[in-house]
């Protein structure tokens, strides 16, 4: 299979974190969600990605292209867009306009114009008097007019309301129907990736606690109810979380692999996100 | 890069309007006093912070980060920066020629070589901060600027307090080091050029 993104054992050090053997494969013609609680190592793989911190170990490509040697040619063909636009604030969208097509060899800038149209965004109006939708907005448009093939997006929707996230993930599906397009895109709000997203990565304390189809995910786990004496007798094997209530115990598991008779729920990606890091049995 | 630069003239275009009220001020308040030397140096001494404005507006709106998710490479973005610095400083340089002219035409050779010798200054003094800017950051930075900016003056005041004199230099030798000047100044800006390149490589976002 082709990857548009690859980390293979990625490790970055700080003095009271470090980012642990990160392995993920994003394939060609998929949206991947990264996840994990803050702090778990999300921008500092985004960044490593971009090499905007330099990685203590591993390996990185982007688009069949090492992230060290190739990565100016690279960077024409991906789209970035962080938790903030970055963008000067003094300046409109015209000006930038001006500048992109001066940095961007592929700027398409009847394409640029169009989004912000879309977007409504005014181009007059100084980036600074933006309220912080407009400006990821803007981001977004900027990062989708010099035909990227593959969108790199942190946190890029956190922060904004239900209707501006709607629209944007509605730009990333649009994005997705190439079939040569990939979007990696972390965050917190689960409910959006469970949406769009084809892979979700799973980051926790700077481990990659999963990484995986999201409908392989939502076949495999499960939410079991049951007594406490009943928990006894279920494998500890497939038990990946529990927690205790007044009414009972729930607890996470792989669902297919239960036997007998038990009353076992659907779990969502944020169940499994909770159990696993809230209540993960040592 | 030309991307690059021209995104920092459009940050400082209001800054540039300043720039040139306090030209054409101080031109109007050194008028009668004849001290072409000062002027001079009050242009080029702004000049030389325009691109130090432009680092502090990069600064606040986090703009190398933005600027390295595009096809950009780091050295280009050191590099951009003195270029902007260069424009302003001939841009100044040029214009405190054509006010040596307007002043006395009698003094133009002088004047000549005072802009040059103002320029030169101004491009060391690019060199030297432009490296503890990229390496601390415009806030911290200024404080380093103020420190290397005044210990050299507080130091020629606290000499001169306790009796040193110039003595030994001659007037014929001063005028050669002059000249010699613009050349000192291109190679030490050579040189904090590969200073910042090697600071700026290292950096982490």
């Amino acid at each position: 299979m082709e990857y548009a993104l690859k980390l293979e054992n990625v490790t970055k050090e700080y003095k009271n974190f470090k980012l642990d053997h990160v392995n993920i494969c994003l394939p060609r013609g998929t949206i991947m969600g990264f996840v994990g609680e803050n702090g778990a190592g999300k921008s500092t793989t985004i960044k490593l990605i971009i090499d905007l911190i330099g990685r203590d170990g591993g390996k990185i490509t982007i688009l069949g292209k090492d992230n060290k040697s190739g990565l100016k040619d690279v960077k024409e063909n991906i789209g970035v867009v962080m938790d903030e636009s970055y963008l000067p604030e003094s300046l409109n969208a015209v000006e930038i306009n001006r500048i992109m097509k001066r940095i961007y060899r592929t700027w398409d800038e009847g394409c640029f114009y169009e989004l912000l149209d879309k977007f409504s965004i005014s181009r007059s109006k100084i980036i600074k008097e933006y309220s912080r939708g407009t400006k990821m907005k803007l981001s977004i448009a900027a990062a989708l007019s010099h035909d990227p093939e593959l969108l790199i997006l942190d946190e890029a929707t956190s922060g904004l309301d239900p209707i501006v996230r709607e629209e944007i993930l509605d730009i990333f599906m649009e994005f997705i129907q190439d079939e040569s397009h990939s979007v990696f895109i972390s965050s917190h709000i689960i409910s959006d990736l469970e949406k769009v997203c084809d892979y979700i990565t799973f980051i926790h304390k700077g481990k990659i606690i999963f990484s995986e189809a999201k409908d392989g995910l939502l076949d495999n786990y499960g939410i079991l109810k049951c007594s406490e004496d009943e928990f006894k007798n279920i494998d500890p094997e497939i038990v990946k979380g529990m927690r205790k209530n007044k009414f009972g115990t729930e607890a996470l598991i792989l669902k297919n692999k239960i036997r007998g008779d038990y009353v076992v729920d659907k779990a969502d990606i944020e169940d499994i996100m909770v159990f696993y890091i809230k209540e993960r049995i040592q | 890069m030309t991307g690059l630069i021209l995104k920092d003239l459009l940050n400082l275009k209001k800054q540039l309007k300043i720039y040139i009220i306090y030209i054409i001020f101080y031109c109007i308040l050194f008028y009668s006093s004849d001290n072409f030397g000062m002027l001079s140096g009050m242009i080029i001494m702004f000049a030389v912070m325009i691109p130090i404005t432009a680092m502090g507006y990069d600064e606040k709106d986090k703009w190398d980060i933005y600027a390295l998710t595009m096809p950009v490479s780091r050295n280009e973005l050191v590099l951009s920066k003195y270029v902007v610095g260069l424009i302003f400083l001939f841009s100044s340089f040029i214009i405190t020629l054509f006010l040596g002219l307007l002043y006395d035409r009698s003094m133009f050779k002088e004047n000549i070589l005072i802009s040059l010798v103002v320029l030169s200054a101004g491009m060391i003094l690019i060199a030297v901060l432009f490296p503890i800017f990229f390496k601390y950051g415009v806030e911290k930075g200024r404080t380093f600027m103020m420190l290397i900016l005044f210990i050299p003056i507080a130091a020629l005041i606290f000499a001169s307090k306790l009796g040193f004199k110039l003595h030994g230099v001659e007037e014929s030798e001063l005028i050669a080091f002059f000249h010699w000047l613009p050349i000192i100044s291109v190679a030490v800006l050579a040189v904090s050029v590969l200073i910042s390149i090697s600071i700026y490589r290292r950096k982490e976002f």
